[in-house]
């Protein structure tokens, strides 16, 4: 009888404490919350919410955006007094910067998606040492895929010939 | 503070230092429980949670999927050849980049990118994270360009529900996790490098047999469909185009109807979500059927 509750205290006690880590793991992301990075090499902020609306400016890989509002996948936001949209996949989830929560080390920080990509698993490496044990695989056809570009200004057109809306 | 809290603290507080690396926090724990700071319960239900949390924190990210379906087109691309056709290739470009704006998926990692392969089946491949290849002859069963169209966003829907890399077996993508996981501590060179390429070599094979050999699951064919009636009308496309052109497939054999059976329910389907087509035709489908038409494959 006493063991038993002397177990349900020390559950107990450990469900505190795993409660406060949640508090103190959210507390930096909800203080944090409105910078948010671009990720893609390029990206265009616009003046709706909507892919081709009017360009505001162009933003950069590694830009810090302040984050406004949401509406849908697009966030409302401020780069350097310029305000626009900017689709979500452009951007990554607010940022987390570890040496506040940690109050040690050199700071860093990490977003959400580098912490889950923290034990990666397939990389460049992993393809380069594929690509060495299979030569057959025709990954120069693929290079050729991907690098077929059609102009913006060509799409847009074909759009609006076509009577199209995306 | 009681004894038993502060080493509460300092376990959970090297589960945080250790980023929820289950392993790490298993030698934290098994300190503090071998020194008598911990109950084995306590112990147990710290390194629950690591494994909780590292399994909660991996899945495929955007940048593997990427390699998968680089991987997945390089051998669908030792098999067809690319066929050569720069207009016809920028008409589909087009088409594919529009419905797949509308889709849930707008944007991957390395973008949507689409082909045309030099074959006369009737065949189209959605590689993870966004090439998308869609065989000559496929494209020919296509009467205009809302048909066109309805095939491409069918297999954006595909990449966007992630039913290639569903095809990875769980065992395997666990053992990818722990590779990594070990390798991670072992700078992840050299030797440790040759297991994760088995690894890769074991998930390409799976979504080969997926999108090659065997197809996708009928769940996934209908939900596929059901998105591409989406996307279609979305953009401003005849949302019929789907069933007539998978009705004009469903005659044929060989190609894409070997790993895409039960048809017949599929258009049943269809029928209830697709919009009649409008009885008078609009200059933008007068322009859409002059370009299709233009188009030589």
């Amino acid at each position: 009888m006493g063991m038993g509750n002397r177990r349900h205290r020390q559950a107990r006690v450990l469900l505190g404490w795993l409660i406060s880590l949640l508090a103190l793991g959210l507390l930096p992301a909800l203080a944090w919350a409105e910078t948010i990075k671009v990720v893609k090499d390029k990206d265009t902020i616009r003046n709706a919410a909507q892919f081709f609306a009017p360009p505001v400016t162009e933003v950069k890989k590694g830009d810090e955006l302040q984050k406004l509002q949401v509406q849908g996948d697009w966030f409302k936001v401020d780069f350097s007094g310029k305000q626009g949209w900017i689709h979500k996949s452009a951007v990554t989830a607010p940022s987390v910067k570890f040496s506040t929560f940690l109050g040690m080390g050199k700071a860093r920080e990490a977003s959400a998606e580098e912490v889950a990509l923290a034990g990666k698993g397939f990389t460049p490496e992993v393809e380069s040492g594929y690509r060495q044990k299979h030569p057959e695989m025709n990954y120069a056809a693929v290079e050729m895929v991907e690098s077929f570009v059609v102009p913006d200004e060509t799409f847009v057109a074909f759009l609006q010939e076509g009577g199209l809306r995306p | 503070m009681r004894r038993n809290q502060v080493a509460l603290w300092a376990a959970l507080l090297a589960l945080v230092v250790a980023g929820g690396c289950a392993e790490a926090v298993k030698v934290g724990t098994t300190i503090a429980s071998g020194t008598g700071y911990l109950s084995g319960s306590q112990k147990s239900a710290i390194d629950t949670v690591a494994e909780k949390t590292e399994k909660a924190a991996r899945p495929i990210s955007e940048s593997e999927e990427y390699y998968i379906g680089r991987a997945v087109a390089a051998r669908i691309l030792g098999r067809y050849r690319l066929y050569d056709n720069a207009a016809a290739t920028t008409y589909v470009n087009n088409i594919g980049k529009a419905v797949a704006l509308a889709s849930e998926r707008p944007r991957t990692f390395g973008g949507y990118h689409f082909a045309i392969l030099d074959t006369s089946e009737a065949n189209a491949f959605a590689c993870p994270g966004g090439i998308i290849l869609v065989t000559r002859g496929m494209l020919e069963k296509a009467q205009n360009e809302d048909e066109v169209a309805a095939i491409l966003a069918h297999e954006v829907g595909h990449i966007s529900n992630k039913d290639g890399l569903a095809s990875i077996s769980q065992a395997r993508w666990t053992e990818v996790v722990t590779a990594a996981g070990v390798g991670a501590a072992k700078s992840f060179a050299g030797a440790d490098i040759g297991g994760v390429v088995s690894l890769f070599e074991g998930a390409i094979d799976d979504v080969f047999k997926t999108l090659v050999v065997n197809g996708y699951s009928r769940s996934a064919e209908t939900q596929a469909d059901a998105a591409a009636v989406r996307y279609t009308r979305k953009v401003g496309y005849n949302s019929a185009g789907l069933a007539e052109v998978l009705n004009r497939l469903s005659s044929t054999s060989g190609g894409i109807m070997s790993t895409h059976p039960g048809t017949a329910e599929r258009l049943q389907q269809l029928k209830a979500e697709a919009e009649k087509p409008a009885a008078a035709e609009t200059p933008a489908q007068k322009a859409r059927l002059t370009r299709f038409k233009a188009v030589k494959l």
